[in-house]
This record gives C-alpha cells, sequence and structure tokens, in this order.
C-alpha cells in the first residue's frame, strides 16, 4: 500500500446474481488510490456503481473480485470504522429520537464517556447549527436538518476519513451554502473527504481529483487542471466523457 | 458492551413509542377484564374460567406482540436504511443483532408484567388465593415468549415480515402439538422414524411452556420442572440467536 493512500482499491468488482441467476456487474475492476488529506469526488450517472464503491469501502459490501484497503485494513475490520464517518443518501434516521437523543446515540456506538459525548454532541449541534432543534424529534426535521444531523453523526468520532453520498442534493439554497460551509470547514481540517455527487458546481469548488465512472467502469480520474480544457465546466467534461464512452460502445 | 446497549435501548425506544404497541396492551388488558365476565356465565366454573382465559389471553397478546414487533424492528432498519448508520460504526453484525434482541426482550418483559400484573390484580380484587403456580405460569409465558422472539429475530435476517410471521406462526401451532408429533412418529417404519424424531428435537417444544390445565386446578410444577424448562427456552434461544447472528453476517445491505 502507498504511504499516504487513505482509500486503495485494486481490480474491484461486485457482481449481483439478477432473479433469473444471470450476473449483473455493477462495479468492474476499479482501481483506485485516494490519499490523505484529499477530497476526492466520484461522479456518474445513476447506476454507474458509484453508492455500490462507497458501499465496498464500509464493508456493507463485500467484492466479488478484487481487493480493497481503507486506512491500511479490510474495511470489515471495526478498528477501521471506527477512523471513518459516513453521511448516507437521503439520510433517513430514527425519526422517534430528538437530534440530540440521536447524536447520544451514535456516539455510545463509539463507547465514548459520558464526559466525551456531552461535549461531542454539543460541540457538533454547534458546528451544524442545530443547537435550537436539537430537543425535537426528528420526524418533525426538514430535509436540510436531518442533511445536517446527517453531517453531524458522521463527525460524532471525529474521523480521519469521511464518505459523503450525494450530500447537497434537494436541499434549498440555504441548506446548499449550510452543508457546503461544513464540507469546506472539513477540509480545512484537513480531513479526507470521499464524496459521490450529481451536483456538478459543488464537485468543481470542492473537490482535488475526481473520478467519472459509468456502467461501473471508471473512465477517468485527475485533478481538475489535469482533466478539464481552459475554460471548460466541469458539466462539460462530463458530458462529453459519457457520450464519448457510450459511441465507443455503439459505433453505430 | 456500551454499544450493544446502546442499540437495546434504541430498541426500546422505538417499540415503546410506538403507539400501535400500546393500543395492543390495552386491548389485551380489556380482554382479560373481560374474562370476568365470561366467568359469571359459567356457573360454578368461573374462576377456573377467569384463571385460564386470562392466562391464555396474556400468552396470545404476548405472541402477538412478539411476531408483530419483532417481525418489523429488522425490516425496518433494512427498509429504512438506518441500519447503514450503526453498521459502519464499529459495531459487529453479532452485537447489533444482540442489541436489536435484549431491547426487544426489554419491551416483552415490561409488556408482559403489565398484562400478568393486570391478571394478578383482577384475581385479586375478586379474593381469588394468589397461589405459586400463577406466577411460575406467567414466568413459563415469559421463556416462550423468548424463545418465539429469537425465532422471529433468524427469520427476520433473510425473509420479508410477512413470511417471517407466517414461519413462526406455523411453527407455534406445530410447537403447541409436537407431542402428538411424538405420538405418530413411534408409529412410522425404522429409517423415517429416526429422521422424524431429529426433527422432534430441533423443533421449537412449545409444550413444555403450557402449564394453564395445572394452575387452573390449583397445581404447581416441581421445581426441578420449572429448572429445565428454563434451561431450555435459554439454550435453544441461544442457539437461534448464534443460527441469526451466523446469517446476518453474510449478509450485504
Amino acid at each position: 500500500m502507498s504511504n499516504d493512500a487513505v482509500i486503495e482499491c485494486s481490480a474491484l468488482t461486485k457482481t449481483y446474481k439478477t432473479f433469473w441467476g444471470r450476473p449483473s456487474t455493477s462495479l468492474d475492476g476499479l482501481d483506485l488510490v485516494v490519499r490523505a488529506g484529499e477530497t476526492f469526488g466520484l461522479l456518474g450517472p445513476n447506476g454507474a456503481g458509484k453508492t455500490t464503491s462507497q458501499k465496498l469501502f464500509l464493508g456493507l459490501l463485500r467484492p466479488s473480485a478484487g481487493s480493497v484497503r481503507v486506512l491500511g485494513q479490510s474495511p470489515d475490520e471495526p478498528a477501521v470504522r471506527s477512523r471513518v464517518g459516513f453521511l448516507p443518501e437521503n439520510p433517513y434516521f430514527y425519526t422517534y429520537l430528538t437530534g440530540r437523543e440521536f447524536l447520544e446515540f451514535c456516539a455510545d456506538l463509539f463507547s465514548m464517556s459520558a464526559r466525551v459525548k456531552q461535549e461531542r454532541v454539543t460541540s457538533l449541534l454547534r458546528l451544524v447549527r442545530m443547537e435550537e432543534s436539537a430537543n425535537l424529534q426528528m420526524r418533525r426535521y426538514s430535509k436540510g436538518m436531518l442533511q445536517r444531523i446527517g453531517i453531524a453523526q458522521a463527525l460524532i468520532n471525529d474521523p480521519e476519513l469521511v464518505f459523503l453520498d450525494e450530500p447537497t442534493s434537494g436541499l434549498d439554497p440555504l441548506g446548499h451554502k449550510q452543508i457546503t460551509d461544513i464540507i469546506l470547514e472539513l477540509k480545512a481540517q484537513g480531513k479526507t473527504l470521499f464524496f459521490n455527487s450529481h451536483v456538478m458546481n459543488d464537485v468543481q469548488a470542492l473537490c482535488d481529483r475526481i473520478g467519472i465512472l459509468h456502467r461501473g467502469r471508471l473512465l477517468v480520474c485527475g485533478s481538475l487542471s489535469e482533466l478539464l480544457m481552459p475554460g471548460e465546466s466541469l458539466e462539460a467534461f462530463f458530458v462529453r466523457t459519457i457520450e464519448r464512452a457510450e459511441l465507443s460502445r455503439n459505433p453505430g | 458492551m456500551r454499544s450493544l446497549f446502546a442499540i437495546a435501548r434504541n430498541t426500546w425506544l422505538e417499540t415503546i413509542r410506538d403507539r400501535i404497541l400500546n393500543t395492543i396492551v390495552l386491548f389485551a388488558l380489556v380482554m382479560i377484564a373481560a374474562s370476568l365476565l365470561l366467568g359469571q356465565l359459567s356457573a360454578g366454573q368461573d374462576i377456573k374460567i377467569i384463571k385460564d382465559l386470562g392466562l391464555a389471553a396474556i400468552n396470545f397478546f404476548g405472541v402477538v406482540i412478539a411476531v408483530f414487533v419483532g417481525t418489523n424492528l429488522l425490516y425496518r432498519e433494512l427498509d429504512k436504511r438506518t441500519v447503514f448508520v450503526v453498521l459502519t460504526k464499529p459495531v459487529s453484525r453479532w452485537r447489533f443483532l444482540g442489541g436489536k434482541l435484549l431491547g426487544l426482550l426489554a419491551t416483552l418483559t415490561v409488556l408482559s408484567g403489565a398484562m400478568g400484573g393486570g391478571y394478578l390484580l383482577l384475581l385479586a380484587s375478586i379474593g381469588v388465593k394468589l397461589h405459586s403456580g400463577l406466577y411460575i405460569a406467567l414466568g413459563f409465558a415469559w421463556f416462550e415468549l423468548l424463545v418465539l422472539t429469537t425465532l422471529t429475530l433468524l427469520f427476520a435476517t433473510f425473509t420479508t415480515p410477512v413470511l417471517s410471521a407466517v414461519y413462526v406462526l406455523a411453527l407455534y401451532f406445530i410447537g403447541h402439538n409436537l407431542n402428538t408429533f411424538r405420538h405418530l412418529v413411534e408409529q412410522t417404519i425404522p429409517g423415517i422414524k429416526e429422521a422424524l424424531l431429529a426433527l422432534f428435537y430441533v423443533l421449537p417444544n412449545l409444550t413444555l411452556f403450557d402449564i394453564k390445565n395445572q394452575v387452573v386446578y390449583g397445581f404447581s410444577p416441581a421445581p426441578v420442572q420449572i429448572f429445565w424448562v428454563g434451561v431450555y427456552a435459554v439454550l435453544y434461544s441461544l442457539a437461534l440467536y448464534a443460527l441469526a447472528a451466523a446469517v446476518f453476517a453474510r449478509r450485504e445491505f
């Protein structure tokens, strides 16, 4: 493994069996290295394999072939997960809990002492600006509030590596700004961020490097300055890359 | 261990804040009280009817809650994807499942306690002497819930709530008629007999927990019977839990 590689996967493949027993490949031979302190954005159309990749990195799925190491270990190791944070797409948490109860529950999953737990929960509620709504049941939260409490739970253990699955999609402009501000703050703290997103402006503004997945294959990977032509937007580059891949697949 | 108890507490909160559960318990208490009316309709048999119906109502509603809540508990975690939040933290899958089981058992213990307390109060209020057999019958009903809850959890690890409920209820009826099954096995030809006998020992023997007929006539089970029934319930549940944890460990999300 490379010295500062936080995520390293080689020929990572995930194949499912369809109802009729036929194999369907969701991720096909992914080779990727994400380094410490980097903000990496994985882009791709729906069904490209972005969420599958994240789930493999988090141990929620197991590879059909290839290997994956996160922080130098298998993602199945609980020790790895104690150094990682995760915000799922469209987070839907335990709605019968208040925001504070939920964060306390997450802190207990890390076996934090009562004092550390209270300090951590209070500082995170402040960070995501949820102090006033902390004692409301989460069933009464808006999407933006759920997203913010979701980020707070992802940071409860002060992780080195944070996975964010579509952190800004579907938010109103104010909620969007609040989330991007938090991500910028995490970036400034030197955390390694790995996120999946459809929102090209965010990726362009936040990421050091990007990868584009299409039909389970990584088409390109590199820094924005390496990949984009002068004056080209990320959106234009993304469309061009996908269209070229589709054309080479169906030349007619 | 803190994470185990955190998951158990969260499960407890989930079930206890569920209004449907409160409705079922209220209905159960009404049913227990209704046994008083039915008892008055049967001349000379009133105390026996009240004792019998009350215990049957506690058992029935306990099973309904265990199956209804148990089948949905894990499904909801998967359907709402809250399981992602827990399993991406340093929590092993067997601990997650153990926490869910403990939380559900805590709920069932409190609810069984409430129903059992209501039942004993009702009997005391009409002047029935509360003998030890009644308390033991309530304890046995709890042992049965322990087995059924773990069985529900096992099915919930690999199938839908509806199918889980069907399987558990089928095993509930088989488990309560296992003596008939044993009798039939004795009459079959050698070869098949051994296989069916093995099945007899694998199936949950719920007849062990059903002492209503002894208790309503004032009998109490012997201490050695109580001990072995307890051992059976705990060991059978541990085996089911180990199987559930093995299935859950292989699952992908």
